[in-house]
């Protein structure tokens, strides 16, 4: 059992760090071609706000399926 | 209004933006482009999910350490195509194209190794080539633009909307050689 708590820790930690170096990653790179853009019509902030709701729900999705797969199958 | 409008499009700030450009439209990669990288990740999601039906419902891995072993290997195979697919669809938005009044910018970059910027002078530009082939392009209304001057040529694939953006850019570069025009023939004060 305390395997199974282990693993789920290494398991949560690795994929919300990942995720979120991932964003960091991309919001340097997409420094001025998504958020600079915005002041015409606000058009490419929702644009990011949209990307992040979708990365966000995506990081939830992947940690549900680790967190339950591992509790219900181990 | 006007006016304000004009100001935020002079103010529209992008990288290797000249100070007396003003931009006038910013568009990405149609979103067909992102259907082979959903529909690969979903497919494999699938085959995983039922390798993981097979194994733990139907022939039942009774032993403890297969079955963990088993459990690790799938999760990580399962981690690993989403991470992929996470970082394709960064690249996706990482691909703009910027017109101005004087230029067509392209900028590619991606999460760590690329980062590209190629940008053709419109008034430079010889030939404007519109390409849509098949019935999906067609119905959907993406294709691939050529922007042909005298030395360089590029090359746009996967544009959306294309017939407007073909027709503001043959706009924009027929405004852009008359300015240059004027700008010519007009004697120096």
């Amino acid at each position: 059992m305390t395997l199974l708590w282990n693993i789920l820790a290494v398991a949560v930690l690795g994929i919300t760090a990942m995720e979120w170096v991932l964003w960091q990653f991309f919001r340097r790179r997409a420094e001025g071609l998504h958020l600079h853009l915005s002041s015409t019509t606000g058009r490419r902030v929702f644009t990011v706000m949209r990307i992040r709701v979708c990365v966000m729900l995506h990081t939830i999705f992947l940690l549900c399926m680790t967190f339950f797969s591992l509790l219900f199958l181990w | 209004m006007v006016a304000h409008h004009h100001n935020l499009l002079t103010c529209t700030d992008f990288p290797g933006k000249d100070p007396g450009e003003v931009f006038q439209s910013s568009f990405r990669q149609h979103w067909i482009r992102m259907l082979w990288p959903f529909t690969k990740t979903s497919l494999l999601t699938l085959l995983i999910f039922t390798i993981g039906f097979l194994t733990f419902f139907i022939i039942d891995v009774g032993q403890s350490t297969p079955r963990h072993l088993m459990l690790v290997f799938l999760l990580l195979f399962f981690l690993i195509i989403q991470f992929e697919f996470l970082v394709r669809f960064y690249r996706y938005f990482l691909y703009v194209i910027v017109v101005t009044d004087r230029r067509v910018h392209r900028i590619k970059k991606t999460i760590l190794t690329t980062d590209e910027h190629e940008c053709v002078d419109l008034w430079v530009l010889q030939e404007i080539d519109k390409r849509q082939r098949g019935p999906i392009q067609n119905i959907l209304g993406f294709g691939s633009l050529t922007l042909e001057a005298q030395d360089t040529c590029m090359t746009l694939h996967f544009v959306p909307h294309i017939e407007s953006r073909y027709n503001e850019i043959m706009s924009l570069r027929e405004r852009a050689r008359a300015s240059g025009r004027r700008m010519f023939l007009e004697p120096k004060q």
